[in-house]
């Protein structure tokens, strides 16, 4: 998995992952995103060649650490090649539009995301109190569609 | 065959900012008017969400399938290829970008309607930018002044005064021009963030103000107040609290029952007789050509769209294009200078909620000629804002200051845990102008799939707006810096000025000279007397602010111009 690394699971909470951030880009690949989706299975085989070249094994199959090194050698001073670094840029962009979008595309469970920046949630309208420098909002986690 | 629909008084060309508000004095006055709008209406519970990926990420609601189409190629030389540019964010709808923009509402100060003037009497020609084709206006800021005061109402506009017939007051903007009375509505509500850069502001001995907005601060027009929920950006308002003409003037329109809309119709030539008058325009509706016969033409549509128009309307009176037998249409076109400077706090800001550029915090100080020029290279001078309103997504995917190695992994999260919400942004508008180098043309290959020309855009070096900017981005700084930020930075911006803008002027400016402009100083076309137009493409000079509120002053002078004079302009 690509954007467990990108957004980790640690000791401050749920990752891109846990917040549903690979869900959102299956979906969006399938329906807004669909043009896209060619250069991202592109993308996905040639890190998976690269990771097989410098690190013996496909990309998925490698430890975390391992998966961070290979991606530290695509996105550090140049080193990668060309068309990986362009491929980590867009897997960086739909994992943020997954950890915190709104749910309703199919990313960011249960708002989980939002915990990561401490935003306060979407609501219809706000008072006074809720633009306060010294107290955060109540933090609401609905998407602004609905209750999905 | 065109299908010929039944005459009517006057055809208004698009129902944005522009045509919206004209069609209420034409239907108030008891003319028959055919607003004929490319895109239809958006629905306010359905299309209009707090949502970053539908307005910020898809521009749902801010770029309309007819500007994708013909959006414009750019180029950097007279003799260089162009490229096809971006689309602008500028929606196709019944109320148009005014369903999306950030509604600020700002008159023009008095200087920029008489920029020649001034200049040459404090500080010698020799001030005027070379290669500059700026003029005075034929009209100055008095002129104007009854219809900001009238569209300020009709529209709805929340501010604070800061002169009122001369009497100044240090919560509004002291540098504005007397205005005859207050706005209808105060300010938008301030919050902590905004009150801590006014205290600091006034520490640096500067003026700072709420800036004016086209949003319901209190229940206005049979409408609520501002949620302030942080959706304000690139978003239409569920709440119709934005003052868009969709909400406003349109409806008041209809209400006369002498407004016709025809919605999802594409205007594709404007007619003219063998005398060179306007008589109608041909639309495209459904795939078939319709032909809409009027006594007079207003064009609201947007710089490009409306040049294009004339350009494209082509006959054996004006071969050249409608208004263009002196070569005048498209030329003097400028794009707004801007710059979005930012800073990071080392304390939480809180600017998640709010109305984006609209709730604001306001420096006049190096606008305009407010201060002395003497020796800095340029005329003119930027607004400062600072304001509200950070998306997620934008916030997580920020500057990360150089503060940790990368912008992944868990010492990143770390970071933006603490830091997404300490990242504040300004907004800077300096004045521009336009020169002989920069203008529009009909781009020799690109078409749209109609097969008509799109728009090119050609732009060049400038010395003087990039010198205003960057001593703006300076002042902006020093705001920053003195309200405790840790890091504060200028984003570099293209030396040859913006090609597109939503700042669009020009292409059809506004004067007394037929030999230097396209219509009169009522919004008249010099060569077809009952052809008007409407927008940002009849300015001379940009100001240091948003035009919204100019150019609905300006449409509705011009359509009161056409009502009050209806036998002598379609005689």
């Amino acid at each position: 998995m690509l954007v467990d690394r990108i957004i980790p699971a640690d000791e401050l909470g749920p990752g891109a992952l846990e917040c549903g951030a690979a869900n959102y880009i299956d979906i969006q690949l399938a329906d807004y995103l669909a043009p896209e989706k060619d250069a991202w299975v592109a993308g996905l085989i040639a890190l998976d060649e690269f990771a097989m070249e410098t690190q013996g094994s496909a990309f998925a199959d490698l430890s975390a650490d391992k998966r961070d090194a290979v991606l530290l050698a695509v996105t550090g001073n140049g080193a990668g090649p060309a068309n990986l670094q362009t491929f980590f840029n867009t897997a960086r962009t739909y994992t943020m539009q997954g950890t915190f979008g709104d749910p309703h595309y199919g990313g960011n469970t249960g708002g989980k995301g939002w915990d990561i920046i401490r935003y306060p949630g979407p609501r219809p309208a706000t008072s006074a109190d809720m633009q306060r420098m010294d107290k955060a909002a109540e933090p609401v986690r609905r998407s602004a569609w609905g209750n999905e | 065959m065109a299908i010929k629909l039944k005459p009517v008084d006057v055809v208004v060309v698009g129902l944005g900012a522009a045509g919206g508000v004209a069609v209420l004095p034409l239907c108030r006055a008891g003319l028959r008017v055919a607003g004929i709008e490319a895109g239809t209406w958006m629905d306010p519970h359905k299309d209009f969400k707090p949502d970053e990926i539908h307005n910020n990420i898809r521009h749902m609601v801010t770029t309309g399938d007819k500007i994708r189409r013909e959006a414009p190629t750019i180029r950097h030389s007279t003799t260089g290829p162009a490229r096809r540019g971006p689309p602008s964010p500028m929606m196709n709808a019944v109320g148009g970008s005014s369903i999306h923009y950030q509604a600020q509402s700002w008159r023009l100060n008095p200087w920029d309607f008489k920029t020649v003037t001034e200049v040459t009497r404090r500080y010698g020609n020799s001030y005027i930018p070379q290669g500059s084709t700026v003029e005075d206006w034929p009209i100055g800021y008095d002129d104007l002044e009854p219809y900001y005061d009238i569209t300020e109402r009709e529209v709805g506009v929340s501010g604070k005064a800061g002169n009122i017939k001369g009497r100044i007051d240090k919560e509004g903007n002291i540098f504005e021009g007397s205005r005859q009375r207050e706005y209808p509505m105060p300010p938008l509500r301030s919050c902590d963030y905004l009150e801590h850069m006014k205290k600091t502001a006034r520490e640096l001995g500067w003026n700072p103000f709420h800036g004016p907005a086209a949003i319901n601060s209190v229940p206005y027009d049979g409408r609520g107040a501002c949620g302030y929920h942080g959706f304000c950006q690139a978003g239409g308002c569920h709440l119709q609290a934005k003052n868009s003409t969709c909400f406003s003037t349109i409806p008041r329109a209809l209400k006369t029952r002498n407004l016709t809309i025809f919605d999802r119709a594409q205007v594709t030539r404007i007619v003219v007789d063998a005398n060179g008058k306007v008589s109608g325009v041909s639309y495209i509706f459904d795939g078939k050509e319709h032909f809409q016969p009027a006594s007079a033409v207003l064009v609201g549509s947007y710089t490009y769209e409306s040049v294009r128009l004339l350009l494209l309307s082509k006959s054996k009176a004006c071969p050249n294009g409608l208004g263009n037998n002196r070569g005048q249409v498209g030329r003097h076109y400028f794009g707004h200078w801007q710059s979005g400077p930012s800073a990071l706090f080392p304390v939480d800001l809180n600017l998640w909620y709010g109305a984006f550029q609209a709730q604001a915090m306001m420096i006049d100080e190096w606008a305009d000629d407010n201060f002395d020029h003497t020796g800095l290279g340029f005329i003119g001078g930027a607004s400062l804002g600072v304001y509200t309103e950070t998306h997620p997504i934008a916030a997580a995917s920020g500057s990360i200051w150089g503060q940790v190695p990368r912008n992944w992994g868990s010492q990143w999260k770390k970071w933006i845990h603490e830091n997404a919400g300490r990242t504040a942004r300004a907004y800077i508008q300096a004045s521009s102008f336009p020169y002989e180098t920069t203008f529009l043309d009909l781009d020799p290959e690109v078409k749209d799939p109609l097969g008509d020309p799109v728009i090119r855009v050609t732009t060049m070096n400038r010395d003087n707006e990039r010198r205003t900017l960057k001593y703006a981005q300076g002042r902006m700084v020093e705001w920053f810096r003195a309200a405790g930020a840790t890091m504060a930075t200028n984003p570099d911006f293209d030396p040859d000025g913006p090609a597109l803008s939503t700042h669009a002027y020009g292409g059809t400016r506004m004067g007394n000279n037929p030999d230097t402009s396209v219509v009169d100083k009522w919004g008249f076309s010099h060569e077809a007397p009952n052809l008007g137009m409407l927008g940002g493409s009849v300015f001379g000079t940009s100001g240091a602010r948003n035009p919204t509120l100019t150019i609905q002053a300006l449409a509705w002078r011009t359509a009161e111009h056409l009502a009050k004079n209806w036998k002598s302009i379609t005689a």
